[in-house]
């Protein structure tokens, strides 16, 4: 701890007119040093952020953003002199905009006429400060930023904050359960028994790095990806073969023209033939071309590559089936469904114009489809992803003023020229442009001679990022523009809180920008130490040459997931972010459900891969999103949930248990310990260890056989039985039957393409087709009754 | 109200106290909800009004296929016939011969974005930067108070952000709703008498009193904040189900689409107007059936940069069918006199062509009303022949004043929306106050 000895230093105050205003060549304003007053206690140290944040922020927010934020008259050169300030500020919703500022408060302090720093100059008129003096010196606003200038010349006045302080005080789950959520959340599945003995750090260590490299995480970063991206959003998108220009790429006219024009002149069987063979092949490669972005990213997971990759990749991900529309179906067999999933990396030549601009998941049809420009949006929209997606900036939030477009029709190029648009439009139309060689509409046809200087859209602020202008003569433009993003320390950011959000369920904190409410200082130490976390997460990726396992390891060994208890007198806006118990989302239920039972819910798509219901039919009922209408996921549970939920218990009881029971002992995964004429009272310890057993697969603890939850599922067990014996009914509903193995799919009308999967029959002998011993529907109850467990849906 | 249950259940928990609350699904009784109502219709991408409410021609020369606006009753319109390729949807004329009486048109609606998040936001919410609850949120909650429904506020997506003060529920489609709505049956679409159930009646009951106890156990264990939440989110929501089978017992075994809805278009049979309809058709079942108090009807491709006259003349006919399915199912059901009906879209689109005779985002739109207390025929507020919102009378709203006078104040959707809440009922509740609209001049009585 340390106490400053530096004097403070104040100035005198000059009135000068507004922010347009011109001083002109007046001399630096005198100063004169100030002792501490004795009478006001002064902190030995303080958090110099946090100083900032509660101190000198609000003012500056208030009284100098208004010209000095990015497009702000100035920082454009706007303004009475023509002049651009260097002093430019970010706004709130920039992430990292409190180290941004004190950089730039920072430098401004380190600049000084007549020893007095210009930080203390320009806000009181001095410097021919162009915007007038919009501090009084004499003001508790004034001092304070005297205080911040004093303690940035004097480190021995900041304090050493680390980044976990309050953190590091809450108590957590030992190294065992934080694995078990892990495996969950992460992987989709149950810790194994050596995953269930952890004795320390580094053994959890050397566990999750196996976790992290299973495909259960490759689907989980898919997932948070399209969470963001939304490509996932479907076929009534602009994505598809309409996107490929035909004289480039000639397969795509096929697609084009029309199952009608392909298949003219048949008749019957032939033309059914042919109908059908033709929307296979053709929705199957629309749909892959969707797939891509998020293929792109799995790939670069799966194969460790540096996450930066997904900008930077100068190649697409193709199957077979787009390989048709790529011009590459040479390098593949003829597609059929089973082969959808052969992805590979692949280098596009677009014909006559050469190689296609790869640029990771930018130039991919399917993002420029899904955000597709038009001649008037001029990629902007795109523009507004890149920055959200991959920058953590919310563009619609950067200037907080209403637009009059009505008002505007007089300004020529209002986007550029007028104060109202250009604070974004600085932000974003650089951006925008850089996709400029491929044309304002969905299509991937690229101008091969189109450059930077050249750019599609001249009235727009050229291609370039943030105050970097792209070189006139670049012709890959977005390859330039990636190469951007990924080096920005918010692409890091924008990677920990996308992993965040997927992982925990939940939004980082919004900067709390109510200074006047009561509860300011709680609100902005939780977001603190929040936005600290993930600094530090995002710093470590990037130390780690962008290993996206690093984040997630990071996440999950944070007290955000780990916390056991909560201190006393904890700061109560971290309170609710701490700790398992979140609902999970749909994704992970699935997996879960095919974990425990080894079966999932629902039916076979046509390339005889599970078609989950809770990521079909019921996915939004489950609070999911259809990337389309329906983006943002639902956190609290409904009426409808609750149904889903109780729905999904019964069928997998019904299509699990007396399949289950077909199998040898030693192949169940339902009922292994069990036989299927163990009954309540002479089976009574069977049957028991038994509930136990499902009970440690459904919630992840053991539970004591004796004990009131192996109790009440042994009741309920009991009772149905009970029941069921007196009625003497031992008919099984068909759907219920132990006719089918659930885990294996045969295809149906397959000639030789099959049409459908199914669960496949098993032979008559091996069938269970009534509950004679009254046993099967009995432990359907206990099944339905642990699925719809709250430890079965909650993490 | 919902949160203030949940303070107080988790301060109960805290001390023990979580087992002596109500938790047995089994033999709980839905509560029934009588109404008002309330239907939202998002018209997705920012709709044209000079076509259908606020007819005025462009200020370019581009061919538009007639001369001049015409006017039925008190509405403006482009004498349009608005088709779907070949097939004659509707037209502007029918459409407002026909449901006119029940509408009030506000136009020169200030949006002050052409952005569509920020557009749909505020449209919806009255403010354009800070997350307030939608409409259809904020009257469930109203309208509801302590009551249990089981789909207080449905929604097909979009702006519904609930500022929890209600559950939210997501519109998927009908078979779907039907099999979870009835989750002990094994084939929810056969007829009633051919139903299979997972269970017998009495291990499907043991088997919801057995969860809701080991609900009850849960909550009664030492928990974190986080999961003493969850545990109770979800046994509110299980308590939520009891009205389900109600709703069944109301909806059509068939889910309606376009073919069934309007034969004389047969065989026209869009995908899209299909999912709008059976949406709509799922919150009129549910308000009927008491399961339900708001709903937001979301619908898309009014977005139209290219081709404008084709497109955007395409999707408003598809809207008027909407709405006409509307209407009618609530006069067949005898909803008419409680139902209050919003349609509304983010902004409005330029006064001229782009060069691929499409028309881009313009910040001044329009909104149709239509329910009890709020008068037919009428149109509020006006745009000049830019396209320009004009001003109204503060203190006599039906009086147009110039776009510049300052004794005037332009109509924002703050304005709407306050005036939405008071004519709801809902202005005074408690969650209006919490979420309250300030603006300098309101209109509070504008819809009177």
């Amino acid at each position: 701890m340390h106490r400053s000895t530096a004097p403070l230093v104040s100035c005198l105050l000059l009135v000068g007119p507004g922010c347009v205003g011109d001083l002109g060549d007046v001399p630096p304003p005198s100063v004169e040093t100030t002792a501490p007053d004795p009478e006001v206690p002064v902190a030995p140290c303080e958090d110099r952020r946090a100083f900032f944040a509660l101190q000198v922020w609000p003012t500056i927010k208030d009284r100098c953003m208004a010209c000095h934020s990015p497009g702000g008259e100035g920082t454009t050169g706007d303004n009475a002199k023509q002049k651009t300030a260097g002093f430019v500020l970010q706004w709130e919703t920039q992430p990292g905009f409190l180290e941004a500022n004190i950089a730039e408060l920072d430098r401004m302090i380190v600049e000084e006429l007549g020893d007095v720093p210009k930080l203390l100059l320009k806000p009181t008129g001095g410097d021919s400060h162009l915007g007038g003096a919009p501090i009084d010196a004499s003001s508790d606003e004034f001092k304070a930023l005297e205080r911040f200038a004093t303690m940035s010349r004097d480190p021995a006045m900041q304090c050493d904050t680390t980044p976990d302080d309050i953190l590091a005080t809450v108590p957590v789950v030992d190294w065992n359960e934080t694995f078990r959520r892990a495996a969950m959340v992460i992987g989709g599945r149950l810790a194994t028994a050596t995953e269930r003995d952890i004795p320390d750090e580094t053994a959890f260590d050397d566990e999750l790095a196996g976790l992290l490299r299973e495909e259960g995480f490759v689907r989980r970063m898919k997932t948070y990806y399209n969470d963001a991206l939304l490509t996932e959003a479907g076929p009534s998108t602009g994505v598809g073969c309409v996107q490929f220009p035909a004289d480039v790429y000639p397969r795509a006219e096929e697609c084009q023209d029309g199952v009608t024009a392909f298949c003219t002149g048949l008749t019957g069987a032939e033309l059914t033939a042919c109908s059908t063979a033709y929307k296979l092949r053709w929705s199957m490669a629309q749909r892959a071309l969707r797939d891509e972005p998020l293929e792109l990213v799995a790939n670069v997971v799966r194969k460790e590559r540096p996450f930066t990759e997904i900008l930077t990749a100068d190649y697409a991900m193709v199957n077979p089936y787009s390989a048709l529309l790529y011009n590459l179906e040479a390098d593949y067999d003829e597609p059929t469904p089973l082969t959808y999933g052969d992805w590979r990396e692949q280098r596009v030549v677009a014909g006559e114009n050469g190689d296609y601009p790869h640029a990771g998941i930018l130039s991919t049809p399917g993002f420029l489809g899904r955000w597709l420009s038009t001649p008037t949006n001029r990629d902007r929209g795109r523009a507004r992803v890149v920055h959200d997606v991959f920058l953590a900036t919310d563009v619609l939030t950067l200037a907080q003023r209403p637009i009059d477009a009505s008002a505007l029709t007089a300004v020529a190029n209002a986007p550029r020229n007028a104060a109202a648009c250009s604070s974004c439009h600085t932000t974003v139309d650089p951006v925008a442009n850089a996709f400029s060689a491929f044309p304002d509409s969905r299509s991937i046809d690229f101008d091969p001679l189109m450059t930077a200087a050249t750019n599609r859209h001249q009235e727009m602020l050229p291609p370039g990022f943030g105050s970097e202008v792209m070189p006139g003569d670049e012709r890959e433009m977005l390859a330039w523009l990636s190469d951007r993003i990924v080096a920005d320390e918010r692409f890091s950011l924008s990677v920990t809180r996308l992993l965040y959000r997927g992982i925990l369920g939940r939004q980082p904190l919004p900067y709390p920008s109510d200074v006047a409410a009561a509860d300011h200082a709680v609100r902005f130490a939780a977001w603190d130490a929040e936005d600290r976390f993930l600094h530090e997460a995002a710093r470590a990726f990037r130390e780690s040459n962008h290993d996206v396992r690093v984040v997630a390891s990071r996440i999950l060994k944070s007290p955000f997931l780990r916390a056991a208890a909560i201190p006393d007198g904890f700061n109560p806006v971290l309170v609710p972010r701490l700790g398992g118990g979140r609902l999970l989302p749909p994704e992970v239920i699935a997996d879960k459900l095919q974990a425990v039972f080894g079966a999932h819910w629902g039916t076979w798509d046509n390339t005889a891969t599970p078609q989950h219901l809770l990521l079909t039919d019921y996915e939004v009922f489950y609070g999911g999103i259809d990337s389309l209408g329906v983006t943002e996921r639902l956190a609290t549970p409904n009426a409808l949930f609750a149904s889903t939920v109780e729905r999904m218990g019964n069928e997998m009881a019904c299509r699990t248990v007396a399949w289950d029971l077909t199998k040898p002992a030693d192949e169940r995964l339902v009922l292994p310990l069990v036989d299927i004429d163990a009954i309540p009272g002479s089976d009574e310890q069977e049957i028991r260890a038994n509930i136990q057993y499902l009970i440690e697969g459904t919630r992840g603890v053991v539970e004591p056989l004796d004990g009131p939850e192996v109790e009440a599922a042994y009741q309920l067990f009991a009772e149905t039985y009970a029941d069921l014996a007196a009625a003497g009914d031992p008919s099984l509903p068909e759907a219920c039957q132990g006719k089918w193995d659930r885990a294996t799919p045969v295809g149906v009308s397959c000639s030789p393409i099959c049409s459908s999967y199914v669960d496949t029959p098993l032979a008559a002998e091996d069938q269970i087709t009534d509950d004679a011993t009254y046993t099967i529907r009995a432990w359907m109850a206990v099944v339905s009754y642990l699925v719809a467990d709250y430890r079965f849906l909650c993490l | 109200m919902r949160l203030q249950r949940r303070n107080l259940l988790q301060a109960l928990s805290g001390l023990g106290l979580f087992a002596a609350l109500p938790s047995h699904r089994a033999g709980a009784t839905a509560d029934r909800y009588e109404g008002p109502y309330l239907i939202t219709v998002h018209a997705g991408g920012g709709w044209e009004p000079t076509t259908f409410c606020d007819g005025k021609l462009p200020t370019d020369a581009l061919e538009v296929g007639y001369d001049e606006p015409t006017t039925t009753g008190a509405f403006t319109h482009a004498p349009l016939t608005l088709r779907d390729g070949a097939v004659e949807l509707d037209s502007v004329g029918a459409f407002f011969a026909d449901y006119g009486s029940r509408l009030t048109v506000i136009n020169g609606i200030d949006t002050q974005t052409n952005n569509h998040q920020t557009g749909i936001k505020h449209t919806w919410s009255g403010k354009t930067f800070e997350e307030l609850p939608s409409l259809g949120a904020l009257f469930a909650a109203a309208r509801l108070g302590d009551m249990r429904v089981p789909v207080p506020f449905l929604s097909s997506g979009v702006y519904d952000i609930t500022a929890n003060l209600v559950p939210l529920t997501r519109i998927a489609t009908p078979s779907a709703l039907r099999a979870v709505a009835l989750p002990g049956v094994i084939n929810p679409s056969a007829p009633e008498d051919e139903r299979e159930h997972f269970h017998a009646a009495e291990t499907e009951a043991r088997v919801r009193a057995a969860t809701a106890e080991r609900l009850a156990r849960v909550g009664a264990g030492p928990l974190l904040p986080i999961e003493t939440a969850s545990v109770l989110d979800l046994e509110a929501a299980r308590l939520g189900t009891a009205g389900f089978e109600d709703l069944m017992i109301a909806m059509p075994a068939t889910p309606t689409d376009t073919k069934t809805a309007f034969p004389e278009l047969a065989p026209y049979n869009d995908a899209a107007l299909g999912a709008w309809l059976r949406t709509a058709e799922t919150a009129l079942y549910a308000f009927s059936s008491g399961q339900a108090a708001a709903a937001n009807i979301f619908t898309s491709s009014f977005d139209t940069h290219a081709a404008h006259d084709v497109n955007q003349q395409k999707v408003v006919g598809k809207l008027f069918l909407l709405l006409r399915f509307i209407f009618r199912l609530a006069d067949t059901l005898g909803l008419t006199d409680k139902l209050t009906i919003v349609v509304g879209s983010e902004f409005g689109r330029t006064p001229r062509y782009n060069a691929g005779a499409g028309k881009d985002h313009w910040n001044v739109t329009s909104m149709m009303v239509s329910g009890p207390g709020i008068a037919g025929n009428r149109v509020i507020g006006a745009t000049d022949d830019e396209l320009r919102p004009m001003c109204v009378d503060p203190s006599a709203p039906s009086t147009t004043l110039p776009t510049d006078d300052a004794s005037g104040t332009r109509i924002y959707p703050a304005h709407l929306q306050r005036a939405l809440r008071k004519t709801l009922g809902i202005d005074t509740s408690e969650p209006a106050g919490r979420f309250s609209l300030p603006v300098e001049h309101p209109l509070d009585d504008i819809f009177a």
